[in-house]
């Protein structure tokens, strides 16, 4: 399975689902953002503690009316999601400090949401592990 | 059978500019005073650690307290009128530090801080060098500009899981979860805007770039940066202490922005030969050097 490619996303989408802090941390969140890793695109709907199904952004949609998106190449992803990730790849906040990610458009949901956010990717780090306990 | 920890904490009252504020701290141990400083919006909770290690504690009297706004001191009478966004001062965090010092008779102490406290031992020790017998600067620099952040402190933000969530990226992932989450939870449970006043200090207020020149005979100032922090990189640390005369750095692995509190027993691999040091009455760190450290468990 290619690294972030939707079957990879959709992985991650089922990891986050089942994860139970995820749900009681976004249980409050509403959120659309636009991801980008490398080569893939996506964009993310969450609300009522769950991951909606994810779309692939470069594919003709009615509605790409994303709120905030979440930019980097994929070596910073492969940094990021390591088991132990190299320090300035920690989370997307320090990525974003360091210059290796980029956050644009209207950031107050993802503020208000931050703790969610965070948990949410750290879990990026048990796709691939589940990948190869499958 | 009832266990507690040996740290005991009361209140003492500072008078400072006019102002009594009644400050909380901490306290263990006997022997030389080490009055440790905590982080921007957290408080002294971070040294609970070092405040019940015996090997610290029978041979130097630690103390942490909570600076005015932080923890359990509260912000001075009649905050709600200030009329401006509270902000911590290089003047009146140096000079609080002081006053603090003399009012629990810790004579001649060493200061030991992490970020903002590790950066305000740079005046310290410019300042009042005469009264401080070293200095323990945790991931520290004379420069750290551009982390001011209005997201910091916004009614539409909880400002808690906002201030909590900022740092977690700051801590080595190899830390133990236990710890990374009490730094969290004590950056969670801070008051409102009392990180982003803090910051202003850390990154705009306090400039030291110009007196480090001057800075050719203070007391003994042991620098110890994490790698993991990507704020005040070890690179930043070692450059301020290369231009301080009476200065060593060393580079912690597999540490971030909060040694004492994220991975105590890896740091005190790193503190113990500055204690020991410290302890044998040396006043020059020429001949200092850290032994090698590992950082497996």
């Amino acid at each position: 399975m290619q690294r972030y490619s939707p079957e990879w996303i959709e992985r991650f989408r089922s990891i986050a689902n089942a994860n139970p802090t995820f749900k009681v941390l976004s249980r409050p969140a509403n959120l659309r953002f636009l991801l980008e890793m490398g080569d893939y695109a996506y964009l993310v709907k969450i609300s009522d503690g769950q991951i909606a199904p994810i779309q692939e952004a470069s594919s003709l949609l009615f509605d790409a009316n994303w709120q905030f998106a979440i930019r980097a190449p994929q070596e910073t992803w492969d940094k990021n999601t390591a088991t132990i990730p190299p320090p300035e790849f920690t989370d997307i906040i320090f990525m974003s400090f360091n210059g290796h990610l980029v956050l644009e458009g209207d950031l107050l949901p993802l503020w208000q949401h931050i703790r969610a956010m965070l948990w949410l990717f750290d879990l990026m780090r048990d796709v691939e592990p589940s990948i190869a306990a499958a | 059978m009832t266990q507690h920890d040996q740290a005991v904490g009361r209140y003492v009252y500072v008078d400072f500019q006019g102002t009594t504020y009644r400050t909380y701290y901490e306290e263990a141990g006997t022997g030389i005073p080490l009055v440790c400083l905590h982080t921007a919006g957290s408080d002294s909770r971070q040294y609970r650690h070092q405040l019940n290690d015996p090997a610290i504690t029978d041979r130097f009297r630690v103390i942490a307290f909570d600076m005015p706004w932080h923890g359990r001191s509260y912000p001075p009478a009649g905050w709600q009128n200030l009329g401006e966004e509270y902000q911590l001062t290089s003047a009146f965090y140096v000079g609080f530090v002081m006053a603090f010092c003399e009012a629990v008779a810790a004579e001649a102490p060493v200061i030991m801080g992490s970020s903002m406290g590790g950066n305000v031992c740079l005046p310290l020790a410019h300042q009042h060098g005469e009264k401080i017998r070293a200095l323990i600067p945790l991931q520290a620099t004379d420069y750290s500009h551009g982390w001011v952040s209005s997201a910091l402190w916004d009614p539409r933000v909880h400002g808690g899981e906002m201030a909590g969530s900022y740092v977690m990226g700051e801590i080595a992932p190899m830390s133990p979860s236990e710890y990374r989450w009490e730094i969290w939870w004590g950056y969670a449970t801070s008051g409102p805007g009392v990180f982003k006043g803090d910051v202003h200090f850390y990154s705009n207020d306090h400039d030291y770039r110009e007196q480090l020149a001057e800075m050719q005979n203070t007391p003994p100032m042991y620098f110890m940066g994490g790698d993991y922090d990507a704020a005040c990189k070890p690179a930043m640390s070692k450059a301020t202490a290369d231009q301080i005369a009476n200065a060593v750095f060393v580079e912690m692995k597999d540490m971030g922005h909060f040694p004492m509190s994220e991975n105590p027993d890896l740091f005190r691999r790193y503190l113990d030969p500055v204690l020991d040091h410290i302890v044998s009455g040396a006043r020059s760190v020429t001949a200092f050097a850290w032994p090698s450290v590992s950082s497996a468990a």
